[in-house]
């Protein structure tokens, strides 16, 4: 029973954690930002209205409202009708939808930063280009050791695949595992690589802001591929031990310290907004 | 994981000159001054082309012209450099030599009399049959 305590508690921390107190912190961040940096002191930094911006943080808002509603509503079914299981559904599925749930605001924000950045790009369209005449190489941005650990972690992932390979047990699906974790290393490699000679996507940042977003966006990047094929190892050896149940839990916590995290690093105020001045 | 004082490369997309002109020129400008010295790694071309924000082409062709003058060099998968000799061969301007000695010659031919038509006709001719 206390593992069924103890899942619906993390499921309640998932939801705090993904949709009230991230969010609140971005929002936070974005209104803080504006306040302290307004339209007619930064004009460049407003490529729409300022109604217009606050109206989409709103639906941001609204739509992480929503998930939470939905998130309580499954906890409150699964304490009412005293079920083992989120929703008297498998929890692992569970929480995979709840999350990609969780992710879709995020996603919205994600989506309305990029248009927001393209409506810069095009009114800031500069005859003048300038960029620096220096190679960016990724140990530039992450330490060797942080690579490395990305790496063995991996390796470790691959490791207790081959172990399970000889040592079945009910529901292990195999090399297909390997599979899986390369398919995230190669996503977040992409992403790297992206980051690192991808378009610059804010005309008017600095260099420097640049350097710190870049070394920032590959230092998580490199943490969830470590963090990832970790998880991926642990969850093997749980599931070969028929507790399945706490995998999932340990996923959920991974997600809500690693949210902490990224608010922790995530700084606005290191920014120079001085290149958004008329 | 420090950066030293960092060159900035710029294009004017308005200027008369041609972008990958306006790239090699500032290059070689970087040598002669010392802004960068034989070893210096380049920026790959994906990298200076979407910094810049132009074609990668542009700075494709910028850098092969670079090398074929001796300015930079291409070691494979390690990337593009500066050459050892990149300060000698930077003095030269192989488009002004072109010009020089295209001049010298045709001044001889106008003055034995060959008209400027038939000029652009072995010109082209020559150029095309190299080119076949």
């Amino acid at each position: 029973m206390w593992d069924t305590y103890l899942l619906y508690m993390v499921f309640l921390g998932q939801i705090f954690v993904l949709s009230f107190y991230f969010p609140r912190k971005i929002l936070g961040l974005i209104n803080k930002s504006m306040q302290q940096h307004p339209r007619d002191v930064y004009p460049k930094l407003y490529p729409i209205e300022e109604k217009v911006i606050k109206a989409k943080l709103n639906v941001f808002n609204v739509f992480n409202t929503l998930v939470i509603s939905v998130g309580l509503a499954i906890l409150a079914a699964s304490i009412i009708n005293s079920s083992d299981d989120l929703a008297g559904w498998d929890d692992q599925a569970v929480l995979l939808c709840f999350l990609m749930l969780q992710y879709l605001p995020m996603l919205y924000l994600g989506v309305q930063s990029f248009s927001y950045l393209k409506l810069m790009r095009e009114k800031s369209s500069n005859e003048h280009r300038i960029a620096d005449f220096q190679p960016r190489r990724l140990l530039d941005f992450v330490s060797k050791q942080l690579i490395t650990t990305a790496i063995f972690s991996y390796l470790l992932c691959v490791l207790t695949v081959f172990y399970f390979v000889q040592n079945p047990f009910d529901g292990f699906a195999g090399l297909v595992n390997i599979l899986g974790v390369s398919a995230i290393y190669a996503g977040l490699g992409f992403g790297i690589y992206q980051k690192l000679y991808g378009k610059k996507h804010n005309p008017l940042q600095t260099s420097e802001d640049r350097s710190i977003e870049t070394t920032l966006v590959i230092k998580l990047l490199v943490l969830t591929a470590i963090c990832s094929s970790i998880y991926f190892a642990i969850s093997l050896v749980l599931a070969s031990m028929n507790m399945r149940d706490l995998g999932n839990i340990i996923y959920s916590i991974y997600l809500q310290v690693f949210i902490f995290y990224v608010y922790h690093v995530v700084k606005f105020d290191q920014v120079d907004y001085s290149v958004y001045k008329a | 994981m420090g950066h030293k004082d960092k060159m900035k490369i710029s294009v004017n997309i308005e200027h008369p000159n041609p972008l990958f002109t306006q790239l090699i020129e500032q290059i070689k400008k970087a040598v002669l001054e010392n802004d960068i010295a034989a070893g210096d790694a380049l920026p790959s071309i994906r990298q200076l082309a979407n910094d810049l924000d132009i074609n990668h082409k542009t700075v494709a062709k910028a850098y092969r012209l670079l090398e074929r003058d001796g300015v930079i060099q291409t070691k494979g998968y390690r990337g593009t450099f500066i050459h050892q000799n990149a300060k000698e061969n930077s003095t030269i301007d192989l488009n002004e030599w072109v010009l020089s000695e295209l001049d010298k010659t045709l001044t001889s031919f106008r003055e034995i009399g060959i008209t400027e038509s038939e000029m652009r006709i072995a010109f082209n001719s020559l150029i095309n049959n190299r080119h076949n």
